[in-house]
């Protein structure tokens, strides 16, 4: 771990306030045409339209598929076969729904065949190097830092159908109508597995944390 | 630290939502008031999702990210003939922009490119028959995930056979593609990807007929990387779109190719000097090349180092390094034995002899002197032997150059068989090379590293 992670638990005793769930429907402005508008122009062949989904949903979009495929390269092509998707089932979106739901159906109904299909393949992947004179610099796309990283590590350890629960609801900020509808399933069903999926998540977090600070300690001389 | 109790730990996710009820949130409080675990557990829960909303998604997705994709979803479109993507400027209007895309594993495209790129660079008033040709963007089919130190590799990709048959020449290349690295594919092509029973992956590219159709069959070997590690294809592109970019308006489509080469190269000695300081390497050695293999129908060039103590196997062991590829515009591949180095190229004379001028710069002596030495022969050859001259039709070096029945190489206008194949609409490029060999002055000598140009 490098020396920029955060060495966690010294935070105020006092218990923190829990933030206000936002309950957006929709990642549009006010300004914006809303989701099931360009979704529907998209529908009748409107190039603008499509790509205005795209470049609007595209990094929550991206986000899920990265919480499920492990090689970022990958995950970049299996964003886009989902827009694929996305693009060939728009004649049968219907703007009584969420788009965005709709969306995130699609995305996770992909990424677990996908999953699926990557479980059953002896891939092994390799470090990466970057073409700049012989940096060994792990050469992420996505940007992540190390911090990130152990909180994408530790929701990785969360199962399914956990993880996605939690993916939707903390960090696509969907409420639990819409993680219902992209889950297919009722919201008290979401809402449980949220429940556990958060439980889960602090478990391996805190683990996971635990060790880094451990690292880092005898990195800077503690004791074994 | 007591772990909390599990009634309210229940309670968490609900009080972190705010949804208790008031008398919940009573209830609630009160325990954590009286329970340090129980207070302690929430507040990590709280800090727990507070750090995961750092996941929540930020920035602008990529613009060469939409523009690959909006590209993918109007061929869709005007494949299915349904939801075509209508448009009033851009690629969607029609006419798509011709763009130089060198792939490293599709030969076939790499001869299409090769000749569109020497048409409109070139100066020469024969233009190749395809200047005019509208480019097709290459797409990628699959990617190829190497397992190390001599595993087979395993192909994900989508699957595609052919459409229809077509009188082909079949052409055996052989290549290795780097971890990581996508195939592409043109549109106009059929790909078919099998799995042989040797576990080599076969994959068959059949071209249509822009300039003459053919097949290539490719066969991914049983490679040893010399380290861990990934070229980042990526990464190769962009440099060779910039070299793209910066090279070919000002010195045309020669000196593009050898700066690409001179690119790859460089990732070629850079992973040679990334191999790790522990010789772990296998006890059991490459295996021979198969006797059809197209090792026998490359341009090679071996110098003979011949040792007066011959290694025992044993000292043999570990002494063999491993083959470097250059991911060049054709797989070059230098070998090293115990005894020889040996130097072979595939392609025709407009990629072998940019990838030879490259390899004049290398660090290595041995390596510039074999490609001098080679540099030097094609200067004999098409310059030159008198006995020649008028004689032989030149030959598009375009055609691969296949004599299985010698099992050797020969220069391609001594080839029968490959004069034999040549048709009369391709562009005589001997006589553009030799030109161009003229007009630049290049002197090769033998046992010479430098180049005068």
């Amino acid at each position: 771990m490098s020396d920029d992670v955060e060495v966690l638990g010294n935070h105020e005793t006092a218990p923190p306030v829990p933030p206000t769930r936002m309950d957006r429907t929709s990642l549009a402005d006010s300004h914006d045409p809303p989701d099931d508008e360009l979704a529907l122009r998209a529908a009748a062949s409107d190039r603008d339209a499509f790509e205005s989904l795209v470049r609007r949903y595209g990094p929550h979009l991206q986000a899920v598929v990265d919480h499920h495929v492990g090689d970022p390269h990958r995950g970049l092509d299996v964003a886009q076969e989902i827009w694929l998707k996305v693009f060939r089932a728009l004649p049968r979106f219907r703007p009584e729904g969420s788009f965005r739901s709709w969306l995130f159906s699609i995305a996770l109904n992909h990424v677990r065949d996908a999953a699926r299909s990557e479980r059953r393949s002896r891939v092994m992947y390799l470090d990466e190097f970057r073409f700049s004179g012989g940096s060994s610099l792990r050469h992420d796309p996505r940007g992540r830092t190390e911090e990130k990283a152990v909180i994408e590590n530790a929701l990785r350890e969360v199962s399914e159908p956990f993880r996605s629960a939690v993916i939707l609801v903390d960090v696509m900020q969907l409420s639990y109508e819409e993680a219902a509808e992209s889950l297919g399933c009722r919201i008290g069903t979401v809402k449980s597995r949220v429940n556990r999926g958060r439980l889960a998540f602090r478990d391996e977090y805190d683990r996971l944390s635990s060790g880094a600070t451990e690292r880092r300690s005898l990195r800077d001389g503690g004791h074994a | 630290m007591s772990r909390p109790c599990r009634r309210i730990e229940w309670s968490f996710s609900s009080a972190y939502d705010g949804s208790l009820t008031d008398a919940e949130k009573l209830t609630f409080d009160s325990h954590l008031a009286e329970c340090t675990p129980c207070r302690e557990g929430f507040a990590k829960f709280v800090r727990a999702m507070s750090d995961l909303a750092m996941l929540r998604p930020s920035g602008a997705v990529d613009d060469s990210f939409v523009t690959q994709l909006m590209g993918r979803v109007e061929r869709a479109g005007t494949e299915s003939g349904v939801g075509r993507i209508s448009g009033v400027s851009g690629p969607f209007a029609g006419g798509r922009r011709i763009r130089a895309f060198v792939s490293h594993a599709v030969a076939a495209a790499i001869g299409i490119a090769a000749t569109l790129a020497w048409g409109l660079a070139s100066k020469d008033p024969h233009r190749g028959p395809l200047a005019d040709v509208p480019r097709e963007e290459p797409r990628p089919i699959g990617s190829i995930q190497y397992l190390p130190r001599m595993l087979p590799v395993r192909f994900e990709g989508e699957d595609r056979s052919f459409e229809r048959n077509h009188r082909v020449e079949h052409v055996t290349e052989s290549f290795s593609l780097r971890p990581g690295e996508t195939l592409r594919s043109l549109p106009s092509q059929r790909v078919s990807i099998s799995l042989a029973e040797t576990g080599e992956l076969l994959i068959e590219i059949e071209r249509a007929a822009l300039q003459d159709s053919g097949k290539r069959v490719h066969e991914i070997k049983f490679v040893e990387l010399p380290s861990l590690v990934t070229v980042d294809r990526a990464l190769v592109d962009e440099a060779v779109d910039e070299l793209e970019r910066r090279v070919v308006p000002r010195l045309g489509e020669l000196d593009l190719k050898t700066s690409m080469a001179s690119v790859f190269d460089a990732i070629a000695r850079f992973e040679r000097g990334a191999a790790p300081a522990t010789t772990d390497r296998p006890t059991t050695p490459l295996p021979d090349p198969a006797p059809d293999e197209p090792e026998q129908d490359t341009e090679s060039v071996s110098g003979d180092l011949t040792r007066n103590d011959s290694p025992t196997p044993s000292a043999l062991e570990g002494a063999f390094e491993p083959a470097t590829f250059i991911a060049g515009t054709t797989p070059t591949t230098i070998r090293r034995e115990p005894d020889r180095t040996t130097l072979s190229l595939q392609g025709g004379l407009s990629t072998t002899i940019p990838e030879l001028i490259a390899l004049l710069d290398d660090e290595d002596a041995e390596i510039a002197d074999l490609a001098a030495a080679r540099l030097a022969t094609i200067r004999e050859d098409l310059e030159l032997d008198p006995r020649l001259s008028g004689k032989l039709s030149p030959l598009p070096p375009a055609v691969e150059v296949v004599d299985r029945r010698e099992g050797a190489f020969l220069p391609w206008f001594k080839n029968p068989f490959v004069r034999e194949k040549a048709t009369q609409r391709d562009v005589p490029a001997a006589e553009r090379w030799t030109r161009w060999w003229r007009d630049n002055g290049l002197v090769i000598a033998t046992g010479h590293r430098a180049v005068d140009r």
